[in-house]
């Protein structure tokens, strides 16, 4: 032990005295970003198991989604805590020796650019999870947040079927609502949100209806919450949301389809520095209010932790959700499954 | 181009020696009125592509200007930049031709013999998701802007979709800086819907540079006449195409020039003498359709073959006919136009009305858009 260690602290360890706290869960954050300033040397002590990192920018074109998706690679490589999960055992391996895995997960088609063989070379690359259209409608499939909502584009429907041959997620987070409707009947395999909430509970543009999230459960997928804040912000609501708040949205998932089976977390938070967009998807005039009540009452500044909740916006706090899930009534069982065992059984059955 | 460039001054070859080998004999040859009033009229295809194989038979053909389809249309910014330098290199070697910026470049050419050469393009794909690219490519030169290929794209739906949905939120951005810029939205190939969109959103006239018409041969890349009037009413263009498919009353016979007329006739009909024009859709001659091209829409399509060996997405685009063989029968490309100028006399159009169809309509929405607001 070095002299300039104060008594008390290991080496590389005791940067956060929360992170040393282990559980026993297998955490899969079903969406976050991480940045290259990210303290990755530490990312295995967040208390996540896998991080479904965005692996390049939405709307990028091929060259940048290529050179983006590498470098979670050069990541990995450069830190043997870290490794790139493509099969559902690399998590459970990386729960077993303590190291984190990332997922690499593409938050928009935009780059597929009407070749279908890139889902292939992407998948090949490590790619694992995919959402078609990032808010905008593009030749795949509508965004959300766009004025068109017709569903997939016949090379959308072919992208289902490429995804199914491949063994690669279907994310409908983000995707219009007849897209997402169409997807999860024509995908011969189960799909997920990663990172939505009821709108039942939070009306919001980018949150999803009860028919999306009974037909996605209704197929084995999973619905990853957000604990996102302007997602859980309920109306009239003029505080900061804490997990309280979200947990309604749990209640609300669990409530309708009757059981945790399809209720995944997707947390959308950041390791390393939120850039400044020069180009924020979120903020196009045109788009429906997604945070305007929430920049009012709470937050505007997207690279705030208090765009997450009030007592969890920081890997650190996973304890917080953890603790109030328990208060809850939710069995352990129930939080595993949660927590990442209901993702794991679609990676199980997807990652062929 | 060197025949274009004026090097066989004098030696013009007349349309007939150049036809192709299967044509009755002389068909392509009108009298010395029609032909006069072919010569001094502006002449403008609203839709063509490859000039390098325009040849021998640019002279032939009366041609002022041509939009040609520079980018291609899966291109994304870089390769459309590519193939517009290429242009650049083409029009350098050739004195015969110029790059044009404005539609008075356009009457300078028909003044001193050369041939206007107009950068468009038959997608939006190629300025991604940044308008920013629109007015660099703006700049280097491109004048016409098609918002979609066949499939859809950021912007809106094109014909081929199952879905029409219209134009998404960046494209009604992409019709507004098109307007800004001074860019003509050309909407072809695009869904009904997009269409009728862009038309009531643009500030100024829309054209559709090369389509067929519903009302006589239905298909997925030809318009009603709903549409049709819609261009005309804003002040636009509808140019009717040459393309075989799009004349093809089916069965096993070949269009006919007559097939055309027809279709030209009835857009006049619906639209009016000054909103209809001339739009090829096709390349200048036989065989100067590249192989790698068709290789390339062909792997553009590869995703609908579903199996199937044959290039069932081209078939839709195409109507099985083979894009190697000749166009319509008896009009055997671009080098037979002065039959048109005949027929539409004969018909009993006015030499003002017949220039109107041959450019001038297209010249007055070139004046109209090709302006910065």
């Amino acid at each position: 032990m070095p002299a300039e260690h104060p008594e008390g602290l290991r080496r590389n360890k005791g940067f956060h005295p929360i992170l040393e706290r282990e559980h026993p869960y297998v955490f899969i954050d079903a969406c976050m970003q991480a940045w290259p300033d990210a303290d990755f040397a530490n990312a295995h002590r967040h208390g996540a198991t896998a991080l479904s990192v965005t692996a390049f920018m939405p709307h990028d074109e091929l060259p940048a989604a290529l050179e983006n998706l590498m470098f979670w690679h050069l990541v990995a490589r450069k830190h043997p805590n870290i490794l790139v999960a493509t099969k559902a055992e690399d998590i459970r391996a990386a729960k077993r020796d303590g190291r984190v895995a990332f997922i690499l997960h593409a938050q928009d088609g935009d780059f597929i650019n009407q070749k279908l063989h890139r889902l292939e070379a992407f998948h090949r690359l490590g790619l694992r999870m995919i959402l078609f259209a990032y808010n905008a409608s593009n030749s795949m499939a509508d965004g959300t947040l766009d004025r068109t909502s017709s569903g997939l584009t016949r090379f959308g429907q072919l992208a289902v079927k490429e995804c199914n041959r491949l063994g690669m997620v279907i994310d409908c987070t983000h995707v219009g609502k007849n897209a997402t409707l169409q997807i999860i009947d024509q995908s011969a395999d189960p799909v997920v949100f990663t990172h939505s909430n009821p709108n039942a509970v939070a009306p919001n543009p980018r949150n999803i209806d009860d028919d999306q999230i009974l037909a996605c459960a209704s197929r084995g997928g999973v619905i990853a919450l957000a604990p996102f804040g302007p997602l859980v912000l309920k109306p009239g609501q003029q505080t900061w949301p804490s997990v309280d708040d979200f947990l309604d949205h749990v209640d609300h998932v669990a409530q309708l389809t009757g059981g945790t089976q399809a209720i995944g977390i997707g947390t959308d938070m950041s390791i390393g520095t939120y850039p400044v967009h020069g180009h924020d998807p979120w903020g196009e005039p045109d788009y429906p209010d997604v945070g305007g009540e929430y920049a009012r009452w709470v937050c505007g500044d997207s690279r705030s932790p208090m765009r997450a909740l009030s007592d969890f916006n920081t890997y650190a706090q996973v304890w917080t959700l953890i603790d109030k899930l328990s208060a809850r009534g939710y069995s352990e069982a129930d939080i595993g499954g949660m927590l990442g065992e209901n993702l794991l059984r679609v990676f199980d059955a997807v990652w062929k | 181009m060197s025949a274009a460039a004026g090097g066989a001054a004098g030696a013009t070859p007349r349309a007939a020696d150049l036809r192709a080998p299967d044509l009755p004999a002389g068909p392509a040859a009108v009298s010395a009125a029609a032909q006069a009033i072919h010569d001094s009229a502006v002449i403008v295809d609203g839709c063509s592509f490859f000039f390098a194989g325009y040849g021998d038979l640019l002279r032939a053909s009366g041609l002022t200007a041509v939009n040609f389809t520079v980018a291609l249309p899966m291109d994304d910014s870089l390769q459309a930049a590519q193939r517009i330098k290429e242009y650049y290199a083409t029009v350098s070697r050739d004195p015969g031709s110029r790059i044009v910026r404005t539609p008075d470049d356009i009457r300078r050419c028909k003044a001193e013999g050369t041939f206007g050469v107009i950068i468009g393009c038959q997608n939006s794909r190629l300025i991604g998701t940044d308008l920013a690219w629109l007015e660099v490519f703006h700049t280097l030169g491109l004048r016409t802007l098609q918002l979609t290929y066949n499939e859809r794209n950021f912007v809106g739906d094109g014909c081929l979709e199952p879905n029409d949905a219209g134009l998404s939120h960046f494209g009604k951005r992409v019709v507004r800086a098109a307007n800004e810029l001074g860019l003509t939205i050309d909407l072809a190939h695009a869904g009904v819907r997009t269409t009728l969109e862009a038309i009531e959103l643009s500030e100024k006239p829309c054209v559709i540079s090369h389509s067929g018409v519903t009302a006589l041969v239905p298909g997925p890349r030809s318009y009603s006449d709903e549409v049709i009037a819609a261009i005309a009413a804003k002040g636009g263009v509808f140019g009717v195409t040459t393309f075989p498919n799009c004349n093809w009353r089916g069965g096993p016979t070949r269009p006919s020039f007559d097939d055309y007329l027809e279709a030209l006739e009835h857009a006049i009909a619906v639209a009016g003498i000054d909103h209809v024009g001339y739009g090829s859709d096709y390349v200048a001659k036989i065989g100067a359709y590249p192989q790698w091209v068709i290789d390339y829409l062909s792997d553009q399509y590869a995703p609908y073959r579903d199996g199937k060996p044959s290039r069932a997405g081209l078939a839709v685009v195409l109507g099985g006919i083979d894009i190697h063989d000749e166009q319509l029968a008896g009009f055997a490309g671009t080098h037979h136009l002065p039959r048109l100028t005949a027929a539409l006399l004969e018909r009993g159009y006015s030499e003002q009305d017949v220039k109107k169809v041959l450019g001038e309509n297209f010249m007055r929405v070139f004046e109209q858009t090709w302006v910065a607001a």
